[in-house]
């Protein structure tokens, strides 16, 4: 402000660095008293700015957690071979040591189709129903570990193995992994785009607020004004206001989805029992909220930034 | 310190509020503006104040132009005139103190010094003891000073006054005179806008009359 040269002087005490901070802390602190006075209506400002915020940050917190959940899982090339069902156990051996001979397999574990019934039996729950089976329906099955990560060696395998004769089907165990991630890119796109509309909103929500704070304080604009108040201090209580709105709204926000989060992790960690998984959902970060709330606070500012300065332009002409 | 050379100004729409009126007001003089409701005397305020830019003609305060001042400038200019209304226009929700300690506050003077001042801008009003009340619950005569305690306390060397007792019976009114008059002694200037001519003729100060628009009296 300093640098602008003129014959007009202003006071020195407009100048100096600890009037400047004064002012700035005198009204952000007037603003919040302001915002108290009226609890009610702040209140009902903050949580629906609250609810518009917690959409997106609880689909982004979502989409961390099942990218958590992926992230558990050893992203390599695990297979399956299921063997004809006609292969009788010693062939089924036989074969699995000639897998293991291959160069491009680091591990080849037979899994015996009694064996694998018996766990099925086990864990599943069917057991009378697999009682009345007549025959085994499994097949054997070699798990095998490739000790290569390229995909094209990979699915080159894959041709090789699927061409031999005791070989039924070659499944990638971790084929639903990718389609996972793939899945959560697009969900992550999509909750970019939510996050832009409702942030929007919040925007035209603190806007309205203040213009609406605004067309209730014209006489105080007028009269502060008339004595000498620059655009600048007049705009500042306004500006304090949003920035209230915009913090209160974020930390209501964070603390909604981390809510929501513990009513729903109960239910997530006995599925995840069921799955033989410990498997339990992540709150929000602690950097995350304050990334969240920084985002909250810049929208109030902005949306109250516009509101102020195009209302002061409009009175200035 | 204030002159106004051949300054006309136009409204959009063709009416002409002000024709070329030409006056000056010396540094520590006390001058008074008189003329029947729109002869102009409000719009030539406005023009004092940069509430309006004049659309002929120059207004100088403090030997600058005002009427050609940038608008970020406007609010210094207003600092150096301190302006007093006929509806006070105080701020209702806040307290004596928070009203006078505005002009202040806008300046950003450090609290004790705010308290220094407003108590003696309220002690030289008569408004004494009254801080802490809130203007509504004063008399239309205390409300004024009120008003008059804001516009002095960031000592400006210019007070304007536009109907300054409009609503208020003879004996405010000289009182609130009175007032003005000390000012004007301590060496402030004062140009005060009033149609009650018969007090503004006992005073004996300097008249400009105003009739549509045009400077017909200027004389002490």
């Amino acid at each position: 402000m300093a640098r602008r040269r003129s014959n007009i002087q202003r006071p020195l005490a407009s100048f100096n660095v600890s009037a400047y901070f004064r002012i700035h802390l005198r009204t952000l602190f007037s603003s919040l008293g302001r915002f108290s006075r009226a609890p009610f209506n702040s209140m009902m400002t903050v949580s629906v700015i609250a609810i518009t915020l917690s959409l997106p940050a609880g689909l982004l917190v979502s989409i961390n957690n099942l990218q958590a959940l992926s992230g558990q899982v050893d992203l390599n090339h695990n297979m399956s071979i299921f063997l004809q069902p006609s292969l009788t156990l010693t062939q089924a051996e036989v074969l699995s040591h000639q897998l293991q001979a291959n160069d491009l397999i680091s591990q080849a574990t037979l899994i015996d189709k009694q064996a694998a019934l018996d766990e099925f039996r086990q864990h599943s729950g069917f057991n009378l129903a697999i009682g009345m089976l007549e025959d085994n329906p499994l097949p054997h099955v070699i798990q095998v570990s490739p000790n290569t990560d390229n995909q094209t060696a990979v699915k080159a395998l894959i041709a090789e193995l699927e061409q031999h004769a005791g070989i039924q089907l070659v499944q990638m165990d971790l084929a639903w992994l990718e389609r996972l991630n793939g899945f959560l890119q697009i969900a992550q796109r999509a909750a970019s785009l939510i996050t832009a509309l409702l942030g929007l909103a919040v925007l035209l929500i603190i806007s309205n607020t203040i213009r609406l704070e605004l067309q209730n304080r014209r006489d105080e604009i007028d009269i502060t004004r008339l004595v000498g108040a620059t655009p600048a201090f007049i705009m500042r209580p306004f500006i304090y206001s949003g920035f209230w709105h915009g913090l209160f709204g974020g930390v209501l926000a964070c603390l909604l989805v981390n809510l929501s989060i513990w009513l729903i992790d109960s239910p997530t960690s006995s599925l995840a029992n069921l799955y033989n998984s410990s498997f339990s959902l992540q709150n929000m970060s602690f950097y995350h909220a304050i990334l969240w709330v920084i985002f909250a606070i810049s929208l109030g500012i902005t949306g109250s930034w516009v509101v102020v300065r195009r209302y002061l332009t409009e009175l200035e002409r | 310190m204030l002159q106004f050379i051949n300054v006309s100004k136009r409204y959009p729409g063709g009416s002409e509020a002000l024709k070329n009126v030409s006056f000056e007001i010396q540094q520590g003089e006390m001058a008074f503006l008189t003329g029947h409701s729109g002869a102009g005397k409000s719009t030539l305020l406005k023009l004092i104040a940069v509430l309006e830019r004049s659309s002929q003609g120059q207004v100088m305060l403090d030997s600058q132009n005002i009427g050609r001042i940038p608008q970020r400038l406007v609010p210094y200019t207003r600092r150096k005139i301190g302006m007093i209304f006929q509806d006070h226009r105080l701020l209702h929700n806040h307290t004596v103190f928070d009203n006078v300690a505005l002009p202040l506050i806008i300046a950003g003077h450090q609290q004790h010094e705010i308290k220094r001042r407003v108590r003696a801008a309220l002690d030289k009003v008569g408004l004494s003891g009254k801080e802490r009340r809130y203007p509504i619950t004063l008399s239309g005569g205390e409300q004024q000073r009120i008003g008059i305690a804001r516009a002095v306390v960031n000592r400006p060397p210019m007070i304007l006054a536009d109907e300054p007792t409009g609503n208020l019976d003879p004996q405010l009114s000289a009182e609130i005179m009175q007032l003005f008059e000390q000012f004007n002694q301590v060496g402030v200037t004062v140009l005060i806008a009033s149609h009650d001519v018969p007090l503004i003729k006992r005073m004996g100060y300097r008249m400009l009359e105003l009739s549509q628009g045009e400077l017909v009296q200027n004389h002490g």
